[in-house]
């Protein structure tokens, strides 16, 4: 099958640091994949860079198989692919709804002509954004919520929104930064569902993240960064039981307490 | 928008195209008129401040309006609207070009580097005498065709242009394109990933604004039948900043209110010549200190105090709305 998104060499130094050196993978459609790795190995700067946030020093991104290297992130938006951030999830300032109207804007568009006169076309499209942004907001269970002020939000909440604003803009492949980093152990596996729903409805995932429970529970398939480069891949048993890995997240010593356990 | 607003707003219109008839010495159609001008400054002002950025290059701009629009009309001879047109059409063209590098700066950079523009233009218009006339300026700017010249006529000319321009303001800041505007002002990062062009709407914001107030500086042109640079300077550029800080930034009623407010105060102090500029800085600095959000966001406040016991959260009503819809 070919994979919905592929990485290949990708490297970004900034200045004398080296954030990532060579690194590639691929994500095949309709699975969870895990991007892990100890704090510092370069897993931000990696969605960072295929999302077209940062452009990448070296190396090539794939989408669908469309060399989309250096893109701006809007234009990878059109294209199907859209990212959550670790921190700023939502637009503070309005209510939970109208966040989710504000992703949807890859369906709500009709045109930059038919906006501006407010053509019967584009009346359509946003009657169709309201449905939209309802049915996420109760997949998402924040359809209670959905009228308050989403910056007075409880912070678990706030990364559901985040969600919703994702898939409101209807991508094919969701890259999550960190969805769990902050919340609770019931939080985090709310979201484990809520993840493991949104790869059934057909949306292929890449979570980052280093919360290892979260990602073993959730992911198909898990790669390992370390120092910038891959440790390891394949399935989340595997890849956790790896003396490399282990060592990696708990340092050498550590790691041999572990192993003699 | 509610039916009693929209019934209000063209009452005040209306009331506004009859102050020809009820103001017999004409004093009142004068200050009407700069009021109007004003309008067009403030509003399209406040169209890029709705994306994210406080400009204070807006007068300067206005003056390639005005330059351009005097200039082709007594040098090349070209026609009242064409002239206007064509005053609207440089400075647009101006931000076109250096819209994508200012747009990229945040905030505070933004404001300095467009103060510094501002300051650029004001010293071309003065330096380049050949053109503009120097510090002379250039005297008699023609009226605009025999049905403008009248003192009523004019004032009809600056309501229909400065209406005109609110239509055109409030279209970008209603709708899909409001809520478009509203993202890139309140997360970039967010804007970008839902697949808005964030530079691209920015720039077009700021050439459709900086087109609008071209406008004002031409009819101001016509309107005092004489153009200097001491129009454009940035205290100008500031007193359109003043009026939509004390009308309200988040509201385009805030520019329509703090342009009017901000044209009759130093007339209703003119009683008063020694003390004027004391007085009215007094004012400004107790309207900010009592509503830190601007008139609209104190009547809102007001509002909301008052409906408070009476009407619960307006979700139920959302929902009612998206499900008759379906």
């Amino acid at each position: 099958m070919k994979p919905v998104l592929e990485a290949l060499q990708l490297a970004r130094s900034f200045g004398g640091v080296r954030a990532v050196t060579g690194l590639s993978f691929a994500v095949q459609p309709g699975e969870i994949l895990g991007l892990i790795g100890p704090n510092g190995a370069g897993k931000t700067t990696v969605v960072n860079l295929i999302s077209g946030m940062v452009k990448p020093s070296s190396g090539r991104v794939l989408l669908d198989g469309v060399d989309v290297t250096g893109l701006p992130p809007h234009r990878l938006a059109w294209m199907g692919l859209v990212r959550t951030f670790q921190s700023t999830t939502v637009f503070g300032g309005c209510t939970v709804l109208e966040n989710a109207r504000r992703g949807a804007f890859r369906s709500a568009h009709s045109g930059w002509l038919s906006e501006l006169f407010g053509m019967p076309k584009a009346r359509r499209l946003h009657e169709s954004t309201d449905r939209l942004a309802m049915e996420l907001l109760d997949q998402l269970a924040l359809t209670d919520v959905a009228d308050q002020i989403a910056g007075g939000l409880p912070y678990g909440k706030q990364k559901a929104l985040g969600i919703a604003i994702a898939l409101a803009a209807r991508p094919h492949i969701i890259l999550l930064d960190e969805p769990v980093a902050g919340l609770s152990s019931e939080e985090a596996s709310l979201v484990r569902d809520m993840l493991t729903k949104v790869r059934n409805a057909g949306i292929t995932v890449m979570v980052i993240d280093h919360n290892m429970r979260f990602i073993a529970g959730l992911c198909d398939r898990v790669v390992v960064v370390h120092h910038g480069q891959e440790l390891a891949q394949g399935s989340p048993e595997v890849v956790l039981a790896d003396p490399r890995v282990v060592e990696a997240y708990l340092g050498g010593s550590h790691a041999q307490q572990y192993q003699g356990r | 928008m509610t039916l009693v607003m929209r019934i209000a707003g063209a009452c005040l219109v209306v009331l506004a195209a009859a102050l020809p008839f009820i103001d017999k010495d004409g004093f009142g159609v004068t200050v009407g008129t700069i009021i109007a001008l004003n309008m067009i400054g403030a509003t399209s002002l406040h169209l890029i401040i709705r994306t994210g950025h406080v400009s204070l290059a807006h007068a300067g701009f206005m003056g390639i309006g005005g330059y351009v629009a005097t200039l082709t009309l007594m040098r090349l001879g070209w026609p009242f609207p064409l002239n206007l047109l064509a005053g609207a059409i440089a400075p647009a063209c101006l931000s076109l070009l250096i819209g994508p590098l200012l747009l990229r700066l945040q905030g505070k950079y933004f404001v300095l580097v467009t103060f510094m523009l501002g300051e650029i233009l004001r010293l071309a218009f003065l330096q380049w005498s050949s053109l503009t006339g120097g510090a002379n300026g250039i005297f008699g700017v023609p009226a605009p065709g025999p049905m403008f010249s009248s003192q009523a006529g004019f004032y009809w000319l600056a309501l229909g242009s400065s209406l005109l321009c609110i239509a055109i303001v409030a279209r970008m800041l209603t709708g899909n394109m409001g809520r478009i505007i509203d993202s890139v002002r309140d997360s970039e990062r967010l804007a970008q990933c839902a697949g808005i062009p964030v530079l691209q709407v920015k720039v077009a914001a700021f050439v459709l604004a900086t087109g609008l107030v071209g406008i004002q500086g031409g009819l101001t042109a016509h309107y005092l039948q004489y153009i200097d640079p001491g129009a454009f300077t940035s205290v100008q550029s500031l007193s359109f900043v003043v009026m939509n800080v004390i009308g309200g930034m988040r509201s385009l009623f805030g520019p329509i209110i703090g342009a009017t407010f901000m044209t009759i105060l130093p007339e209703l102090l003119r009683g008063y010549v020694e003390m004027q500029h004391v007085i009215f800085g007094l004012i400004l600095i107790a309207v900010m200190a009592a509503m830190p959000g601007g008139v609209v966001d104190a009547v809102n406040r007001a509002r909301q105090f008052l409906s408070r016991r009476t009407r619960g959260g307006n979700l139920d009503s959302n929902l009612a709305r998206v499900e008759a819809r379906q």
